[in-house]
């Protein structure tokens, strides 16, 4: 078991290291010269003075110098000044990260709380009426882009329901907090409601459709009839047997999805000025401020890098075949 | 529809046909082909469009959907329906492209890996994992400019041809696996080793004999991979790093739309709309083929 997981700490180490010269490539060599934006009014400004920018920022090395140089101060923690608003990255991102962790967050308490119990009532009342609809809905929830959910949601209650009520709306929909009132905790769960809705719904149907196939395929095993044949009343074989086994697998599933999350948080995020990361990223590409995508391109890297480890790990800590070797790892 | 005698020569056609009888069996598979016959003739037809796509006619901005405009006007009088399909044509070009892109680069290296094993296994299964654990949509928003200074038409920025190039290059790596693996296990199968037995090439034998069978699973990757790819351009063109905002796609209509969400809400619902139907009905096909395409499913059953 040690041996696995030091197989497998070791190996991350590299593949971040690849992705991180990949990412540093693809911004270094997309056209965009990040010196027009730190000018400001580049037409004010001589070309020998953007020379001199240039020479400032380190941006007249050649591209694997650069690389050298970035590699060698994020090894220290030191991932350089936004071009931009020329405060440390490190400071920008964690201004801004607490943002993305509570958005995430209470996502992913919702999903887990609803999406069990739905997937399970699906796979246990199989082909019913409900397990069509909610099945259908899980459908339709993968293919629904968060963006678009987000946009609907805002218009159905800002555009359609706040010409009914004469309170005005009943969700707020942009930022974290109102400007007009103190920022507590009710006026930030107000502001948290859409995105979380949004966000939540496109993950649990996955979730629920793979919960419903798990306990499916479970509900069909040996030990299921043993333990019916044995007296265990049904609720006892559904929450002992059949939520435990289908249930664990989740956790595994939660770790590899983090990319399309983070993904789809970034539209959420944007749908709704949401001041997370991912606005801050999308930000940053529009200024081409390099030292800020890389760090954040970087660090979501090393999130899901870490998340696979930590997915192998449980897996392997879990199925003992993995653990000893039986199966060579996931390929 | 076919006779026997046609049949004892070329049993592809049974093949073929009998995955079609599977499909037939899901009602939700065939509703799915259906709309997306629907759209796809639709993209196609809309030359016949009284309006056309680009045209302004300023005083007519802002129709509410009316029988004259199904699905209103923009803010520059141009009809949203016209627009709609011919927004379809990008979207559905940039899936299809990603989606043979994608197929491209995730059979050769899935193949290659699979058949050669070894040190070439272990090289691009470990290039595999470092394109899994890169923050997809954060790199493609930051290629999307890659290409902004190239003097070939076909390759300048926010062409649909270098958004499907982006795309398809971040997504082959599940086609990659799902071909190593079967590779893998078919390479040392009678078949494959009799076939290498009588002088077959190592190409012969990973096009002719192997990658037949593998391509199950990959028919149904590669189906729910044109629905990804679909999203994933419309995402980009919203937030303004996909399709060029003068060619109308479904995402560069959603992101005109916004502006005028609570106002003028049918510019933002119809695009949207269409984006889920059309990506719904795929991975229902997508279902549909996978069961279809599997041999264990029988025939009877179900």
């Amino acid at each position: 078991m040690t041996a696995y997981v030091l197989k497998r700490v070791l190996s991350a180490g590299p593949v971040l290291l690849l992705i991180s010269i990949g990412v540093f490539a693809v911004i270094e060599v997309a056209p965009g010269d990040p010196v027009l934006r730190i000018a400001r009014r580049p037409s004010d400004v001589s070309s020998e003075q953007l020379a001199n920018l240039r020479a400032e920022y380190g941006l007249d090395d050649a591209i694997p110098v650069r690389y050298l140089k970035w590699l060698s101060h994020a090894a220290t923690g030191d991932l350089g000044y936004s071009y931009t608003s020329r405060r440390p990255v490190v400071d920008e991102i964690l201004d801004r990260l607490p943002n993305t962790i509570i958005l995430v967050g209470v996502t992913l308490v919702v999903v887990v709380i609803l999406s069990l119990p739905i997937g399970m009532v699906s796979a246990v009342k199989q082909y019913s009426m409900l397990d069509i609809v909610l099945t259908t809905l899980a459908f339709a929830g993968q293919a629904i882009p968060e963006y678009w959910l987000g946009s609907m949601l805002i218009w159905l209650f800002h555009g359609v329901l706040a010409s009914h009520l004469s309170s005005g709306p009943l969700f707020p929909i942009g930022g974290m907090c109102s400007w007009d009132s103190p920022c507590n905790l009710v006026d930030r769960l107000q502001h948290l409601i859409l995105p979380v809705a949004t966000l939540a719904f496109g993950w649990m149907s996955v979730y629920t459709r793979f919960l419903r196939s798990s306990a499916l395929e479970i509900l069909h095993q040996d030990y299921i009839t043993v333990a019916r044949a044995k007296g265990l009343p049904n609720h006892a074989v559904l929450l002992r047997h059949v939520f435990k086994n289908a249930g664990l697998p989740l956790v595994t599933l939660l770790a590899l999805d983090l990319p399309l999350i983070l993904a789809g948080a970034l539209y959420v995020e944007i749908v709704f000025s949401w001041p997370g990361v991912g606005r801050l990223f999308y930000n940053a590409a529009q200024l081409r401020d390099y030292p800020l995508l890389m760090a954040i391109a970087m660090m979501i890297s090393t999130a899901i890098v870490l998340c696979n480890l930590l997915a192998d790990v449980g897996y392997a800590y879990l199925d003992p075949r993995v653990r000893f070797g039986g199966i060579q790892g996931q390929a | 529809m076919i006779d026997s005698s046609e049949m004892l020569r070329r049993p592809q056609v049974d093949w073929t046909h009998l995955v079609w009888r599977r499909f037939r069996r899901h009602p939700a598979a065939l509703g799915g082909s259906a709309i997306l016959l629907f759209i796809i003739f639709s993209t196609i037809l809309v030359s016949l469009s009284p309006y056309d796509a680009k045209h302004h006619v300023v005083w007519d901005k802002f129709q509410p959907p009316s029988p004259r405009h199904p699905c209103g006007t923009d803010s520059l009088g141009r009809d949203v329906l016209t627009r709609l399909f011919y927004g379809g044509r990008a979207s559905l070009l940039v899936g299809f492209a990603t989606t043979c892109i994608s197929l491209t680069i995730g059979l050769s290296v899935g193949m290659l890996a699979g058949y050669h094993g070894g040190l070439v296994d272990q090289i691009l299964m470990r290039a595999t994992d470092v394109f899994l654990s890169s923050p997809s949509l954060f790199v493609l928003i930051v290629a999307s400019t890659l290409f902004r200074e190239t003097h070939i038409p076909a390759l300048a920025e926010g062409q649909p041809a270098v958004v499907a190039l982006t795309i398809g290059s971040l997504s082959w790596m599940t086609i990659a696996r799902l071909v190593r693996a079967s590779a893998l296990s078919l390479r040392d199968r009678d078949f494959v080793v009799a076939a290498r037995s009588l002088g077959a090439s190592s190409r012969r034998l990973m096009t002719l004999h192997i990658l037949p069978n593998t391509l199950g699973p990959v028919i149904v990757e590669a189906t729910l991979l044109v629905a990804w790819a679909i999203l994933v351009e419309a995402g980009l063109s919203y937030i303004g790093f996909g399709v060029d905002p003068r060619t109308p796609t479904w995402g560069n209509m959603l992101r005109e739309g916004q502006s005028y969400l609570t106002t003028y809400p049918w510019l933002s619902v119809a695009p949207g709309a269409l984006i889920f139907f059309t990506v719904i009905s795929i991975n229902y096909v997508g279902d549909g083929l996978r069961d279809a395409l599997d041999p264990r499913v029988a025939l009877g059953s179900r």
